[in-house]
């Protein structure tokens, strides 16, 4: 009797513990078991590529590993160490102390070659593990590095049109959910769901990279021959508003962006503004021109000297009144002209043109961190501002907002939004071009081809001759600008020396903007007109440009010096 | 009413006239064989046997069949994913060898490279104060800068770019 209420009481109990097991705790159980051999594995997308607008790589990913230690898994840092640190190349004892530190994961190291990573993998080392990611390879290395950007180790864009186009690029990450057997080994046939990754789209930038590499070149050519800081570089085809080139020294290398100077990896073409000079003395010819204020042949009466309120200002060079055309205004670079011209204008006439060729604008190009530049509201000028604004002094403007002006003169009188990228390529591999650019009227075409004479006749006769090109007619005009000191308070004595420009003057195909920050010879017509002609030049063989018809030139009244 | 007559057994009670039968052929026997000489004891056929031996077998082949199907079905996808794997491996490592083959492609080729190979097989750029610009008559040709969309080698990269 006993051994049965023995055998009912156990049996009663199996019972029991098998309802809990296949009824109460049946779905925990399954849910268990499906966590030990169903693994989801991501699937990193492929981040688009980045061309030149000859289809040539300018940035492109390659898969990857990212190598990882687990340290509690690991047996004998002491041994693993040696043969992880010489497969990736790393120092051993780091690698030592990562391996036997306390925590539970731990990188190695990141955009591992696959092959590579591979050969590792084949050791089986325990406690190390890989995962799926990509590298980002810039394969012409220095070639616009701060155009382009850089990513993270995530593979997120960090700056440049790599941080612009983020969304675009990066794609969309899948996923494979798979059934292993206890040694990790697929289970063909298991249950199993997949999400293919998504790839980003790829980018077609309007950048040539020959003309930009030529540009880099001739830049830091420049720079070391005029014992400079800095400087940039744009060539812009001013009918569509596509860059062909920018660049900005110093540079560094993307691919090893992590040991960059970060002044080097600001794009200040675009991102910084600087107080013009006598460059923005075109929109005060142009907008005197477009409101009849002046002819090609009126002539002014032009001291070296002229008194504005509390201050005398001064032209580059003594001399005697003079009679002057707006052509030799411009030709020689009178700041006590530009001025006087400023004020036939009127403040408020002088001011709209200023906004209406695009200053304290942004230009809308499509990179992230651009500068509007200042332009003190009208309201807020003093008595001095119809001498120093006139001059491009107490304003800045980025070298963009300032090729963009030049572009206006060159496109017949039309301001034309600037713009880095042609078009998208998607999956499918069609390419989608990006919306025609903004576009608006600022002078006549006639007023814009005048003052295409009189920028021709200062690179003829005037500041600009070293800016000429052998067989070409070059529009174009010099800046020479003081830069403010650190606090803000006032002049320092550094400089920053321009000569922006086109050609063929009569029909232009390009405009190229040549800044120099801090030559040891401050004019811009020494030190920034030869890069303007070195890579000029260049442009016009590599777009085969052939000579355009001369320019006429302008009436004029006096040489100076 | 006749002694030897014998009672028919009851419809649908087949016991009960097997039990009628035996009596009526115990007393017919003793009474007057040749006359009652047809009926006699038969044993039973053994038709179970025979009929159920084909059935067996064909079922054994049939789901022999289907056992043999199913697991050769099985074996024959297993090995279709194994070797499905192991071609996606290999399109993985070959997709693989053309990214970095294409990287170095376009290490190349890129600007720097060639110059500086360029130097190394001694050319130099020409000297711009020797460059001379021929005038030439007529109207000039359109030279719109390029775009990519119209280049070939573009289109060919793409194709190439596409390839899994």
């Amino acid at each position: 009797m006993a051994l049965l209420v023995t055998l009912l009481l156990a049996m009663a109990a199996i019972v029991v513990r098998l309802t809990f097991l296949q009824v109460k705790d049946a779905s925990a159980f399954e849910a268990l078991a499906h966590n030990q051999r169903v693994r989801t594995i991501a699937l990193p997308p492929s981040r688009g590529t980045i061309f030149d607008r000859n289809g040539d790589e300018l940035a492109m990913s390659l898969p990857a590993k990212a190598v990882y230690a687990d340290p509690h898994l690991v047996r004998d840092p002491a041994a693993e160490a040696p043969i992880v640190a010489q497969a990736l190349g790393l120092d051993e004892a780091k690698v030592q102390a990562q391996l036997g530190g306390a925590g539970g994961f731990v990188y190695i190291a990141h955009g591992v070659d696959a092959k590579l990573a591979a050969k590792l993998e084949a050791r089986k080392l325990r406690g190390i593990g890989f995962l799926d990611e990509s590298r980002r390879y810039y394969p012409a290395d220095s070639l616009a590095p701060q155009v382009l950007g850089f990513v993270g180790l995530d593979g997120t864009g960090l700056a440049g049109l790599e941080l612009q186009y983020q969304s675009l690029l990066a794609g969309r990450a899948g996923r494979q959910v798979v059934e292993e057997d206890p040694t990790g080994i697929l289970i063909p046939q298991a249950a199993g769901s997949d999400q293919p990754p998504v790839p980003g789209d790829d980018l077609l930038l309007t950048i040539d990279r020959d003309i930009q590499y030529r540009a880099q070149q001739a830049l830091i050519s420049a720079v070391k021959a005029n014992h400079a800081k800095g400087g940039t570089v744009i060539v812009l085809n001013p009918h569509t508003g596509e860059i062909l080139a920018m660049a900005s020294y110093p540079w560094f290398d993307p691919n090893h962006f992590a040991q960059a100077d970060p002044r080097a990896v600001t794009n200040r073409a675009v991102t910084d503004a600087y107080e013009p000079g006598s460059v923005n003395k075109v929109i005060t010819a142009s907008a005197a021109l477009e409101e009849h204020i002046l002819k090609l042949n009126t002539r002014l009466m032009v001291p070296d000297h002229y008194q504005l309120y509390t201050k005398t200002f001064h032209d580059a060079e003594p001399h005697p009144t003079e009679r002057m055309t707006i052509g030799d205004i411009i030709a020689y670079s009178s700041n006590i002209g530009a001025i006087m011209t400023a004020h036939l204008l009127g403040t408020d006439r002088f001011a709209s043109y200023l906004y209406r060729f695009g200053l304290a604008h942004r230009t809308g190009i499509d990179f992230p961190g651009e500068s509007a530049g200042i332009l003190p509201p009208v309201a807020q000028w003093s008595g001095t501002s119809m001498g120093t604004i006139p001059i491009g002094q107490g304003i800045a403007v980025t070298p963009l907002q300032m090729a963009c002006v030049y572009a206006t003169i060159a496109n017949g009188g039309v301001w034309v939004q600037p713009r880095l990228v042609q078009g998208t390529v998607g999956p499918d591999g069609r390419i989608i071009e990006s919306p025609a650019p903004e576009a608006r009227r600022v002078i006549s075409d006639q007023t814009a081809g005048e003052v295409a004479r009189l920028l021709g006749y200062g690179v003829d006769v005037g500041t600009g001759v070293q800016a000429q090109i052998p067989g070409y007619w070059v529009a174009g005009k010099t800046g020479t600008a003081r830069k403010v000191n650190a606090k803000g308070t006032g002049y320092s004595n550094n400089y920053v020396a321009s000569f922006i420009g086109f050609t063929p003057a009569s029909r232009p195909e390009f405009v190229v903007a040549a800044v120099i920050d801090e030559p040891a010879t401050v004019f811009g017509g020494i030190a920034a007109a030869p890069l303007f002609r070195d890579v000029a030049r260049f442009a016009l063989a590599r777009l085969r440009i052939p000579p355009a018809a001369p320019l006429a030139i302008p009436p004029h009244a006096v040489r100076i010096g | 009413m006749s002694e030897g007559r014998t009672r028919a057994p009851m419809k649908g009670c087949p016991s009960a006239a097997g039990k009628a039968g035996r009596r009526d052929i115990g007393r017919t026997a003793g009474r007057g064989s040749t006359r009652r000489s047809r009926l006699r004891v038969v044993a039973p056929r053994p038709r179970g046997r025979k009929r159920r031996l084909p059935f067996l077998v064909i079922s054994f082949v049939l789901v022999g069949a289907l056992v043999f199907g199913v697991v050769s079905l099985q074996a024959v996808i297993s090995q279709s994913a194994f070797r499905m794997q192991r071609l996606e491996q290999r399109s993985t490592q070959l997709r693989q060898s053309y990214g970095d083959l294409k990287l170095q492609v376009a290490e190349l080729s890129s600007p720097e490279r060639i110059v500086h190979e360029a130097r190394r097989l001694g050319m130099q750029l020409p000297d711009p104060s020797k460059l001379q610009t021929l005038a030439v008559a007529g109207i000039p040709r359109d030279t719109t800068v390029t775009r990519a969309s119209d280049s070939p080698s573009f289109a060919l990269k793409r194709q190439l770019g596409d390839a899994p």
